[in-house]
């Protein structure tokens, strides 16, 4: 396709949308697709069949509208008003929904959290949001490339292709874009990196591994908006000099990659990838590799001995993946949500995206919020919001009318901000400063039940599991600091353990060869930052000293 | 060269030198478990850690590359302090059993044990490892003892190229294994015994060597194999003139640390009871001259088969030959004596036996079973190239950007060059195998040309038509050192790949590709070692007996 025709099809889409009385949009994410979405579809298909009006009706599905907790979710959207959201949909509940929309008819008032119910969408979960990277999902159907065309889809590729690389690099780095997969490297710095390696052959991976335990993000952008991360990847790819890309995607993830699978060869159909995109000199080509699961296989050097089909192991850095990566080529690597913020920098430009956040964080993040919250699923907000604003206004504050003790950031690379610190700005370096990473983007809301070396104990655990077990620290410290936590949590731990449990967290943190090791303490050292006394609580000779006195 | 100070010392290294190889090779010894020179870094011990100024945490040494002007510690108490923190985290995971483990003295970890003072760990002691496992004649996997360095895992994949073995699992219960778990010999292991001689612990022992004695009461023979012409030298570790086992030393010219099957554990014939060790004389001859019989133990098997001999003396052996030998040259001239000799006896054994032909006896009967297969190179070397033997020394082959194999199964007839070649292919050499048989290195190959049987020289004369054609020949090379150079063009004009490819069945466009890779030394991969001083890469040719024995040339 030239790019001429890409506004073409755009308008025909959106005729062919306007030309519908409503649109009937039920959730097919993961989360919504378990709550039992596939009732939910089949009983808005039957519905709209045997109703006279049906015909006129639009029926798609979407990605992910954010409030996971509350679904299925099924939004029916009007061309002359507002539209609805309804929430707990069932098969009842949706033929309920179809006979109203159709007869245009208000909803009736029912029973909060009964099925059907409307979801008001001026409540502060959706209000206090920022919508750059989901901006489309859970509104465009994301396996028709047609939906993503009608909603600018594939422009920021047209404008890019009209830039040279270097200015599209430029602009990237002039956005202040840092990598959401957890480190915050500029991203803009990344890409002249690799486009001024030295090499013809070079690769680019968008890095969908996504292994934190609780974290969705990722999931859910690739299945809501799977074209705007290949948008990204393809731009990236022109920025830096690629010919061929990556996706690395956990096996976990069947529908993520089913929709990837899908906006390939839609987009190599369209001519937007492949050869000679969008008829110009740039060609590439991209390919998905399936995980099987391993954490570590995240980490950006084990994930390419992964696609090179060798065992995941990380290796030393240098070299980084820019100066030699797959097959020794440079390689781009990137997050799958780094890369969803690329089609919005460059079709909005740099300024825009810079005139978000906080003085080094740029932008929105998206965070998978879980945990004792009355509010739980997937939000996007812009950097430096503060954690009150997420737990309180987003969350609608700690659930069953118990008081927040910590937030836990980063998995289990990352750590426990508790009370008094919840009026920090969520970005990259306060969140550090407290000890804690921004990590991929989990956040776990705890409450007072929750005993903290419990946490801490829960993700080392994960780490002994994911462990590679390439380097000693990590392989024998990690499984030695979760004897001590266990020794604790069992009340047979003494001082002296608490001694050795904190040394060992260090010598773990300094001497780990990969990620994975160096941060697997960080849950532990965290802890016992803000909550040691629960530690020493615990301990086995205080807890008999206690009960001595009380005797 | 880049100069850089490691502890206080002044050091000049080519650029790619690792702090490690740099240290080393300045006497700065860096506590190492899973480096090997001969391998690439794996940075999984940790034990090597060092200081760089200007970088807030200490940095492997084994995978830091040099830069001008770094300044690096690789002692201070901050890493002494981590040194001893990994290596107690190592023991919490290896039973401390060297009273009578038979590694003891030789174990790299009882080592550091040793010079840090770590005497047991400070950690619960748990093992990740338990399993025992001698399913083959050659070594033991003893996996309680194994730190997980790879080493064994990284030479089998780098330098023998067998891919036997990998590590399995992951986190604390990895261990390495064969695919599947499959019993050794059912694997690709090719029982090299490699893994075993880059073991720093007792994880993998031969069996030979079990129980047979404390490190230190071994002695070291140093010799070379005399197995095939490669020449490796082995360290033949030994006990009261037995051998115990044999291993490979870093400075053996030929083969480095590593060895064959044969070289590493084809030695039992040096003790075994059939060994001839005394001269025998037939028996009804004995009884002829009245020559009394040496009191001599006999093996089992000899018993039976030697029952017609004699064990005597060696002065009476060597009478009777002398005197055998002069009655026949009295009777009917020196020429009537003939003497054949073995290339399984060493260089100066040959020479002498030819000065006893041609000097005491005077004839020049001569000859030697290299007839058979060397003499034809002999003389082809010496007509190109002066000298009738490998041009080059076998550690160049590594640094080879582009290897042509024909007519030599290198991997099975002579292993360990088969190894120089897997090393320069892993390093991104290119590697072209023109063999009628898919031999095992043509797993390595980037192309493979099957000839039909006896038709390798159209796909050679085609290769040699295309480099002159293509203009890739060096002709100031050749116009400085060959003559009748013409008359070898025209020769090969009629042959167009075309020509070959309709003779051998090797397709046109593989017989030019070839030439392309050959002829310029292109790479399948990386940067050439002679990048600096030659824009071509440099290629090599590697030919045995497939070739020097062919006879028919239509
Ligand atoms: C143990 C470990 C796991 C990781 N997992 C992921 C992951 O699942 N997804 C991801 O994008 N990055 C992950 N990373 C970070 C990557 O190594 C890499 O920094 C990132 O993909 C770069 O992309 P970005 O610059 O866009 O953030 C992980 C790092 C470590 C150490
Ligand atoms: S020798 Fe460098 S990490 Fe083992």
């Amino acid at each position: 396709m030239k790019p001429e025709e890409l506004p073409i099809l755009a308008d025909k889409e959106k005729a062919l949308q306007a030309s519908k009385t409503c649109r009937l949009l039920y959730c097919s994410s993961t989360a919504c697709v378990a709550s039992g979405s596939g009732a939910v579809k089949d009983g808005l298909t039957r519905a709209l069949k045997d109703n006279p009006a049906g015909k006129a009706a639009a029926l798609a599905q979407t990605g992910c509208m954010g409030l996971c907790s509350h679904g299925p979710m099924v939004r029916v959207e009007h061309a002359d008003r507002p539209s609805t959201l309804y929430e707990y949909v069932n098969g009842e509940a949706a033929a309920r929904i179809v006979a109203d929309e159709l007869a245009g008819q208000a909803p009736a008032a029912i029973a909060p959290e009964s099925a059907g119910r409307v979801l008001p969408q001026d409540i502060p979960f959706f209000t206090r949001q920022t919508k750059v990277v989901l901006a489309r999902a859970g509104v465009i159907d994301p396996e028709r490339i047609e939906d993503y065309i009608a909603h600018d889809g594939y422009t920021a590729l047209t404008r890019a292709l009209g830039m040279t690389p270097e200015q599209v690099c430029d602009e990237i780095q002039r956005s202040g874009l840092r990598g959401r997969g957890g480190a915050g490297y500029p991203t803009g710095l990344k890409w002249q990196h690799v486009r001024s390696a030295a090499g013809d052959k070079k690769y680019v991976v968008a890095n969908g591994d996504e292994g934190d335990p609780g974290a969705y993000m990722d999931r859910t952008l690739m299945e809501a908006d799977p074209h705007s991360v290949l948008e990204g990847m393809i731009i990236a790819a022109y920025a830096v000099g690629a010919q061929q890309g990556f996706f690395y995607v956990r096996a976990e993830y069947p529908l993520a990659v089913k929709r990837l699978e899908r906006a390939i060869r839609m987009a190599t159909r369209q001519g937007l990838l492949g050869k000679n995109i969008l008829g110009s000199e740039f060609s590439f080509a991209v390919d998905i590799r399936i995980g099987a699961g391993a954490f570590v296989c995240g980490e950006e050097t084990a994930l390419m001995a992964s696609i090179e089909g060798q065992r995941g192991l990380p290796r030393m850095r240098p070299p980084y993946p820019a100066q030699s990566g797959l097959w020794g080529c440079p390689t781009l690597i990137n997050n799958v949500e780094t890369l969803g913020a690329i089609t919005a920098i460059v079709n909005k430009g740099a300024d825009w995206f810079h005139g978000i956040g906080t003085e080094k964080s740029k932008g929105t993040k998206i965070f998978a919020l879980t945990g004792k919250l009355n509010n739980t699923g997937l939000i996007e907000v812009p950097m430096g919001i503060t954690l009150r604003e997420i737990v309180y206004d987003i969350g609608g504050g700690v659930a069953a009318g118990r008081s927040f003790k910590a937030a836990q950031t980063g998995g289990p690379s990352g750590g426990c901000i508790p009370a008094e610190h919840l009026d920090t700005p969520v970005d990259y370096e306060s969140l550090k400063a407290l000890g804690s990473i921004m990590g991929s983007g989990g956040l776990v809301v705890m409450d007072d039940t929750s005993s903290m070396p419990a946490v801490a104990k829960f993700f080392m655990e994960f780490c002994v599991d994911e462990s590679c077990g390439k380097c000693v620290p990590c392989r024998v410290g990690t499984v030695q600091i979760q004897g001590i936590l266990q020794k604790v949590v069992d009340g047979k731990a003494v001082q002296a353990d608490i001694d050795r449990l904190e040394r060992l967290c260090v010598t773990v943190q300094r001497t780990s060869l990969c990620g994975l090791g160096q941060s697997a303490p960080n849950p532990v050292i965290s802890t016992l930052r803000y909550f040691r006394d629960e530690y020493e609580q615990m301990l086995g000779a205080a807890a008999s000293a206690r009960a001595e006195v009380s005797a | 060269m880049i100069t850089l100070t490691i502890d206080g010392q002044p050091i000049s290294v080519t650029p790619g030198t690792t702090a490690m190889d740099a240290a080393l090779a300045n006497g700065i010894d860096i506590p190492r478990l899973c480096h090997h020179p001969d391998l690439k870094p794996s940075g999984g011990c940790r034990l090597c850690l060092v200081e760089v100024d200007g970088r807030p945490n200490p940095i492997p040494s084994c995978g830091l590359a040099c830069e001008p002007g770094m300044v690096i510690r690789s002692q201070s108490d901050q890493l002494t302090a981590l040194r001893r923190d990994t290596i107690d985290l190592f023991v919490s995971d290896h039973p401390l059993d060297c009273v009578t483990c038979d590694k003891a003295g030789a174990c790299a970890l009882q080592k550091y044990a040793y010079d840090y003072g770590i005497t047991e760990t400070s950690h619960d002691f748990k093992l990740g490892r338990t399993l025992y496992q001698n399913d083959n004649p050659f070594f033991i996997r003893d996996h309680q003892y194994c730190i997980l360095c790879a080493k064994c895992v990284r030479v089998c994949d780098e330098v023998i190229g067998a891919h036997a073995i990998e590590i399995v699992d992951r986190g604390f219960g990895s261990h390495v294994a064969t695919p599947f778990d499959v019993p050794m010999a059912d694997s690709n292991c090719v029982f090299c015994g490699s893994c075993v001689q880059v073991c720093p612990t007792a994880a993998l022992l031969p069996v030979s060597r079990l129980k047979q004695g404390r490190e230190w009461e071994l002695e070291h023979k140093k010799t070379i194999c005399g197995y095939c012409g490669v020449g490796c030298g082995i360290d033949y570790r030994t006990k009261g003139n037995h051998i115990v086992y044999a291993q490979g030393y870093p400075e053996a010219p030929a083969n480095g640390e590593f060895m064959c099957v044969k070289g590493r554990s084809g030695w039992d014939f040096a003790q075994h009871p059939d060994r001839l060790t005394h001269p025998l004389v037939r028996k009804d001859l004995a009884r002829e001259l009245g020559l009394s019989a040496e009191a001599w133990t006999l093996g089992p098997t000899q018993r039976a088969a030697l029952a017609d001999f004699v064990p005597v003396a060696w002065e009476t052996a060597l009478d009777l030959v002398a005197a055998k030998l002069a009655a026949a040259v009295k009777a009917a001239g020196p020429d009537a004596v003939a003497g054949l000799a073995s290339a399984r006896c060493v260089n100066e054994d040959n020479y002498l036996f030819q000065k006893l032909m041609r000097a005491a006896i005077g004839t020049n009967n001569i000859d030697h079973c290299a007839r058979l297969c060397h003499a034809s190179s002999v003389s082809g070397l010496g007509m190109a190239f002066g000298g009738g033997a490998m041009t080059n020394p076998i550690r160049d082959i590594r640094d080879a950007d582009c290897l042509f194999v024909t007519g030599s199964n290198t991997t099975e007839s002579h292993p360990v060059i088969s190894y120089e070649m897997v090393r320069a292919v892993k390093s991104g050499a290119s590697l072209i195998v023109v063999d009628p048989r898919q031999i095992p290195l043509t797993e390595h190959a980037t192309l493979w040309l099957q000839t039909r049987p006896g038709t390798d020289h159209f796909v050679f004369l085609a290769i040699a038509h295309v480099i002159l054609r293509e203009g890739w020949a060096d002709r100031d090379f050749i116009a400085g050192r060959t003559e009748g150079f013409d008359e070898f063009a025209a020769s090969v004009a009629p042959y167009t790949p075309e020509v070959a490819a309709l003779a051998s069945g090797v397709p046109a466009d593989k017989i030019v590709l070839a030439a392309r890779m050959y002829a310029l030394g292109e790479r399948a991969r990386g940067a050439s070692k002679y990048a600096a001083e030659s824009e071509r890469g440099h290629s090599g040719i590697f030919w045995a007996m497939g070739i020097t024995q062919r006879s028919e040339w239509d």
